[in-house]
């Protein structure tokens, strides 16, 4: 933590608004990005900014600074956000949650794969089949996939804040992976035809 | 099942899909490395979903905060910005 930083929260904590302005001022995009992997929704990733702020002003008090006070709100983010989740009940029940009925491609299937990809991302129809594809898939392996491959959790915290086993998180991100590779290999005509 | 299936196929990205994103040790990476070098649908496999990974993660990345956002953020808290 900066040492400025430090300095700004024994002032919050001792009711000083404009060090407490400052600290919000300096996560408020962290914490809203981590909402909006999340849930994919802006509307409920404000929610997510307002909400972990509120906890942050009632809890700075007892902030001992063992960790960064940007991994404390990430932490905090990510719960408030699974909790929205949890309380729509958009992680349904665990039959549901298994229902992505769909056989990956093989390699064999895939007939080229462009080397230039990574310099393509900003391309309107790669962006919007990648987002296209997160949002079509399952809450769970949506989770899955965002909190190991974009969020960087390992396999056991995230089985913890999902509340699922690690073999679950194994097995649900291997399927959301192919999921949204295939969605991309079929939409850069990358498969070969069936024959 | 094309002509270049290895046997060990399976076994492998099973270990790919496994270590990617951990800190895997040398010897896994030794090993896929060399699958990858004499199995062709392997390495498009595993290249595939490397690269899916990655741009998901450009598309992701960090996106500017709304300033109307913001402003309703200090509104709520009851904060001056
Ligand atoms: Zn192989």
């Amino acid at each position: 933590m900066e040492i400025n930083e430090k300095a700004l929260i024994e002032k919050a904590k001792e009711g000083d608004q404009s060090a407490l302005s400052n600290l919000i001022h300096e996560h408020s995009t962290n914490v809203y990005n981590t909402g909006l992997k999340i849930l994919q929704n802006k509307a409920e990733a404000e929610d997510v900014l307002q909400e972990t702020f509120l906890i942050m002003i009632k809890k700075i008090q007892s902030f001992e600074g063992k960790s960064s006070l940007s991994t404390w709100l990430y932490r905090v983010a990510t719960n408030v956000a699974l909790g929205k989740i949890r309380e729509n009940k958009k992680l349904g029940n665990t039959l549901e949650l298994d229902a992505l009925d769909y056989e990956p491609l093989k390699g064999s299937q895939i007939k080229s794969w462009p080397t230039d990809l990574e310099k393509r991302w900003k391309d309107e129809s790669i962006k919007a089949c990648l987002e296209r594809s997160l949002a079509e898939l399952p809450t769970h392996f949506r989770l899955v996939f965002i909190l190991r491959d974009l969020e960087g959790y390992s396999v056991e915290s995230a089985a913890k804040s999902l509340g699922i086993s690690k073999s679950n998180v194994k097995v649900r991100l291997m399927r959301a992976r192919l999921f949204i590779r295939d969605k991309l290999a079929t939409n850069l005509h990358c498969v070969e035809a069936v024959s | 099942m094309s002509k270049t299936h290895h046997k060990d196929s399976d076994r492998i990205i099973k270990l790919v899909h496994e270590y990617l994103g951990e800190n895997s040790d040398k010897t896994i990476l030794d090993e896929v490395a060399d699958h990858m070098n004499g199995c062709p649908d392997c390495y498009i496999y595993i290249n595939s979903v490397k690269q899916t990974i990655q741009l998901m993660k450009k598309v992701n990345q960090v996106k500017e905060l709304p300033s109307e956002v913001e402003f309703r953020l200090y509104k709520s808290l009851k904060i001056k910005r």
